[in-house]
């Protein structure tokens, strides 16, 4: 069980060394697959070793706590807390995820709504076999008693969806974004046009006036 | 109501960073399609909107300074899995300041996007020329080109201007419907 918080520190840890923060996509994309990886390992260890000694899980937090802070940044925090509850639910006994160092540090722009504690979704799911409520029924009925091909196709669909619906939102900021622009600049401009245009009325009115008092008067004098 | 202070749409759209780096906007650019759409920033146009090659409008002081418009799609052939990012939809060089498309040379036709899976965002991206460009080679595909890359190859430095708008299906539903 240490050595799988081991294995997964260690390349959590290579992976954010040796890649460059460029692009969000790409550092996304790349924590993606580190935390399917991430996600995929305790899975199928969980499963099968079903008899842990009660010790063994409860130091193993601290070395996962200064491993997920890099995969983290990336992606949204209810995903990372799911394992943890997971291990909650195979091991009542003990809560590791209580003294969790990092609940809601910053709220991450691609955030999801799952609030730390109340996972509904978690509640409903037993160890093995159910459909997740979210997703279309009977689309995979469970034909394999293994649980891990189904659990990493939930998660790939959950990871999916929430990046389309960050899209979303990012497509709706970034329309009203540019409305609010456009309105300001619009103000703007018309606030300058209607000061023109004063001065310009302004500026007509006295060169009428000027006229009028340059114009051709008839008068009494005559050259004969 | 007062307001906080409000994020660049390129930024918040993801296109300065896909497609772009970040840059300083100074030269206007106005792309209008038939119908009167003027393309704004994270709006919503159908394919049938589209078919033709807009009216581009460039900014700029004179004719003597070139600019090139790029049209790239960074979301095919889906945005969740852009294995094609960037679609090289219009490719035009050599745009005398102050005018249009029309004027310039159209190295890579326009294509009327006609997206299948999801929403892609269609960005517009104006660089500024340092001077006319003589010798271009056309990119021999238009799937996998890098607007990055091409502006190093001829030297076009940061953009000056870009714009994008979002495009699904002609029968798609995806997406919110932004209520205003």
């Amino acid at each position: 069980m240490e050595e799988v918080w081991k294995d997964i520190n260690l390349a959590s840890l290579n992976d954010h060394s040796t890649r460059p923060s460029s692009s969000s996509s790409s550092s996304s994309s790349a924590a993606a697959f580190i935390f399917q990886d991430f996600l995929a390992r305790p899975f199928t260890i969980n499963t099968t070793t079903n008899s842990d000694p009660p010790p063994s899980p409860s130091p193993s937090p601290s070395p996962l706590s200064p491993a997920p802070p890099q995969s983290l940044t990336a992606l949204s925090l209810g995903c990372h807390h799911r394992p943890i509850n997971r291990n909650h639910h195979h091991h009542p006994h003990h809560n590791p995820f209580g003294h969790h160092p990092h609940p809601a540090a910053p709220s991450p722009p691609s955030t999801t709504k799952l609030p730390y504690s109340s996972s509904p979704l978690f509640d409903t799911l037993p160890s093995s076999s159910s459909l997740p409520c979210f997703a279309t029924t009977n689309r995979f009925p469970e034909t394999s008693s293994d649980p891990a091909p189904t659990l990493d196709r939930r998660n790939k669909r959950m990871i999916k969806n929430r990046e389309s619906a960050a899209r979303s939102r990012a497509r709706k900021q970034a329309y009203t974004s540019e409305l609010q622009l456009k309105v300001d600049h619009l103000l703007e401009e018309n606030a300058r046009l209607k000061r023109q245009q004063q001065k310009l009325c302004e500026a007509a009115v006295l060169n009428h006036q000027q006229k009028k008092k340059s114009a051709l008067y008839r008068t009494f004098t005559a050259p004969f | 109501m007062p307001r906080t202070t409000i994020m660049d749409p390129l930024t918040v759209g993801g296109v300065i960073g896909d497609v772009v780096d970040p840059f300083v906007s100074c030269v206007s650019l106005r792309i209008v399609y038939h119908n009167n759409s003027e393309v704004v920033n994270s709006l919503e146009l159908k394919p049938s909107q589209i078919i033709n090659q807009p009216r581009v409008d460039v900014g700029g002081d004179d004719f003597r300074t070139f600019y090139t418009l790029i049209m790239v799609d960074p979301d095919a052939p889906s945005p969740t899995h852009p294995n094609m990012r960037e679609y090289l939809h219009w490719l035009v060089m050599n745009i005398p300041g102050t005018t249009g498309t029309s004027f310039g040379q159209e190295i890579v036709g326009y294509e009327s996007p006609r997206p299948i899976a999801g929403i892609h965002r269609m960005v517009f991206v104006l660089f500024k020329q340092m001077r006319r460009q003589e010798v271009i080679h056309p990119p021999r595909w238009r799937n996998n080109f890098n607007t990055r890359d091409f502006a190093q190859v001829y030297n076009l430095g940061s953009p000056v201007a870009a714009l994008y708008f979002n495009c699904q299906r002609e029968s798609g539903w995806g997406g919110r419907r932004i209520i205003i």
